[in-house]
């Protein structure tokens, strides 16, 4: 045999490596859990936890005058606010050859995303408790002709005016305002937590401030988009959405708007999140065939005073 | 990591898909009908096989069929029962029936909707409409089917008396067995009507779920009349205790004791012409004896209400398989496992140790 000698006559004896390093992994940003108030239930307690609110006592303007006769005493009354917690988990089975043969250490990557998991249960979890909790008001000052509307600066006025007047009170302290090129200040705020898709639309709306325009940003949360009015809005690609749901049977963009101690987070004792990895002489003890890894935690949430938190429903103008 | 077998009985509501939730992955599922095996009907289905590599919704069946002769014997049939059959079922997961047309309604205090096309839906589905071109105001809501007229009719308790009849569309949301929603209990209920009496009566336009002692406060937007309802503006809500429920299908009441509501101005769905507004709901607040049901028989309990928890927020989600409703036997459209009698059921589900293919 005679010629050159090119890669068709002699190849590599392996043709690919795997780069020890692993491709980043979609990590939505969790928002549903950041306003919650964190309890913690005792073990050996029952599985439902109740919290206890008194009501307001009538005030008194009425003189006392010069008489010895006393005015009527006031009952006093109290609600009382119940969640049950549940257990959740899931799990992998890694069988042994698995682990023996893949290049790249498998069992970190499944520690990884096993807890990746777990936090966006407790988000999930949030959500879906909000979306059925939360009073709902729906968005009518856009102008896309649907039931809920796109959203308007009007109904942002609307929901903080509800959440205000409810004495709702503010998550957020103002910014002042600073001698800086395009800035200006920011209201005191509550969040407004939802879905990504509704970026545009946020900036579509007059008097719109993206985060950029914050005349301070020392304090920002990463998922934060900007701020309308009394509302800093922080978005996910895993906010709620009701789908088909509108009027003109569009998707319906769920708006949970959270004053302070609105909603629990409510976990068990020595029990709020747990990683149990069982190795192959456990999991497997005969032949060792397989290890298991997986998370279990008790978790409830619960909004304690439906009065001040709102679902601030609304449709897209911008369309996708 | 072991095979797990599982099994039960459970007696049907006539008619009625049958929801059986199971926890775990089911390779296999058999269901024999108890009370048909002994003195079988002809051509009702006796037992029922599905593995999990078939699709949602089919299954085979057995009918037995008498055929005629010096002993009457029967002869077992097996057949793919096409529709309403076994399908797997994760609450957790929003699903959506077909899109149907909506042709007319006929306004009213309750509603009856026609279709263009055989809608095939059941009593106490929940449906959504949408796109009411004339009744815009109706759009987007949730109903229960409170009656099914025919296969182009059903009734639910929207008011639709202030609406023009319009077409439109409806889809199912949630069927009898499992409701699609939120995962978690109680949670906030759309208002079909509320009573000007003594004491206060609330219908919802889907079943509520809630119980005796229960606390809600409402949210009714002024279009809606029935202001008295709202928590005013002094910041302070307005809450009321549950002191009667009934939540059967079409009645779907909660009843407040304490409440009169003879002079309230009166509560009705706004005309087209308020377009767009927000939804009259109802929002569970908890337990308590802010406003005790003194008087009220039977009494929720002697001290205040604090060992009522009904309203304990509590994730209802759940998986399992949905065991479908038709007339009973392997018929091509009208087929389905449970039928109009009411029957007991034996079942097995199986869980395999390893699957080859894995599913």
């Amino acid at each position: 045999m005679s010629g050159p000698t090119t890669t068709s006559i002699l190849p590599p004896a392996v043709q690919q490596q795997l780069s020890m390093k692993l491709l980043a992994r979609p990590m939505p940003d969790l928002i549903h859990t950041t306003m919650g108030y964190p309890i913690t239930m005792d073990q050996q307690a029952g599985d439902i936890l109740r919290r206890r609110r008194y009501q307001n006592l009538l005030t008194a303007p009425i003189p006392l005058g010069n008489g010895i006769v006393d005015p009527p005493a006031q009952q006093l009354t109290a609600l009382d606010v119940d969640a049950r917690i549940d257990w959740y988990g899931t799990y992998i089975i890694l069988q042994e050859q698995v682990m023996l043969i893949n290049e790249d250490p498998v069992l970190n990557s499944a520690v990884s995303t096993l807890g990746q998991s777990l936090r966006e249960t407790e988000d999930q979890l949030a959500r879906s408790m909000m979306e059925g909790a939360a009073p709902p008001i729906n968005c009518t000052s856009g102008t896309n002709g649907d039931n809920p509307s796109n959203i308007s600066p009007l109904d942002c006025s609307k929901a903080v005016r509800l959440l205000r007047t409810a004495n709702a009170q503010f998550i957020m302290d103002l910014i002042e305002g600073e001698d800086k090129f395009g800035t200006a200040p920011v209201r005191t705020c509550f969040f407004g937590l939802t879905h990504t898709n509704l970026s545009a639309d946020l900036d579509q709306m007059v008097g719109f401030q993206n985060v950029a325009q914050y005349s301070n940003t020392a304090n920002l949360l990463q998922s934060e988009w900007g701020v309308m009015r009394n509302i800093r809005f922080l978005l996910s690609s895993v906010g709620s959405i009701t789908p088909n749901a509108s009027a003109n049977g569009n998707d319906v963009y769920n708006i949970f708007i959270p004053g302070q101690e609105s909603y629990d987070m409510v976990d068990l004792d020595g029990y709020s999140a747990q990683f149990i990895y069982a190795p192959p002489e456990i999991a497997s003890p005969r032949l060792r065939l397989y290890q298991t890894a997986g998370w279990k935690m008790a978790q409830v949430f619960n909004v304690t005073n439906t009065s001040w938190i709102v679902n601030l429903r609304c449709t897209l103008g911008v369309a996708i | 990591m072991s095979t797990q077998i599982t099994s039960g009985s459970f007696t049907n509501v006539a008619s009625t898909p049958y929801f059986l939730p199971l926890q775990q992955h089911v390779s296999y599922f058999k269901l024999t009908n108890a009370s048909k095996l002994a003195s079988y009907t002809s051509a009702r289905i006796t037992n029922v096989e599905w593995w999990d590599y078939m699709a949602n919704g089919i299954a085979f069946v057995d009918a037995p069929t008498t055929v005629t002769g010096p002993l009457n014997a029967s002869a077992v049939i097996r057949t793919q029962l096409a529709q309403n059959g076994i399908s797997l079922y994760d609450s957790s997961r929003y699903t959506q029936g077909p899109t149907i047309a909506i042709a007319s309604f006929v306004p009213g205090t309750t509603t009856v909707f026609t279709t263009g096309a055989p809608h095939g839906l059941q009593v106490g589905d929940n449906v959504r409409i949408v796109s009411l071109a004339t009744a815009p105001q109706m759009g987007g809501i949730v109903m229960t089917v409170t009656a099914v007229g025919s296969t182009t009719t059903f009734t639910t308790l929207f008011d639709s008396s202030n609406a023009l009849t319009s077409t439109g569309s409806v889809y199912k949301v949630g069927n009898v067995a499992v409701q699609n929603s939120s995962l978690y209990y109680p949670q906030n209920r759309a208002i079909a009507s509320v009573s000007l009496a003594n004491p206060m009566v609330v219908k919802t336009l889907v079943q509520q779920n809630y119980a005796i002692g229960d606390v809600v406060r409402f949210m009714i937007p002024t279009q809606y009349g029935m202001q008295q309802l709202n928590s005013t503006n002094n910041g302070l809500p307005l809450q009321f205790t549950i002191s009667a429920v009934n939540n059967a299908v079409g009645t779907q009441s909660v009843t407040f004791a304490n409440t009169d509501s003879s002079a309230f101005t009166a509560f009705a769905w706004a005309a087209a012409a308020s377009y767009p507004y927000g939804l009259p709901v109802m929002i569970p607040q908890g337990e308590g004896n802010l406003n005790n049901l003194i008087g009220v028989v039977p009494a929720p309990l002697p001290y205040g209400n604090q060992n009522v928890l009904s309203f304990a927020r509590q994730n209802t989600a759940s998986r399992g398989l949905l065991i479908g409703a038709g007339d009973g036997t392997a018929a091509a459209s009208t087929g389905g496992i449970i039928g109009s009698t009411t029957d007991t059921w034996y079942w097995e589900a199986h869980t395999s140790l390893q699957q080859f293919p894995q599913v």
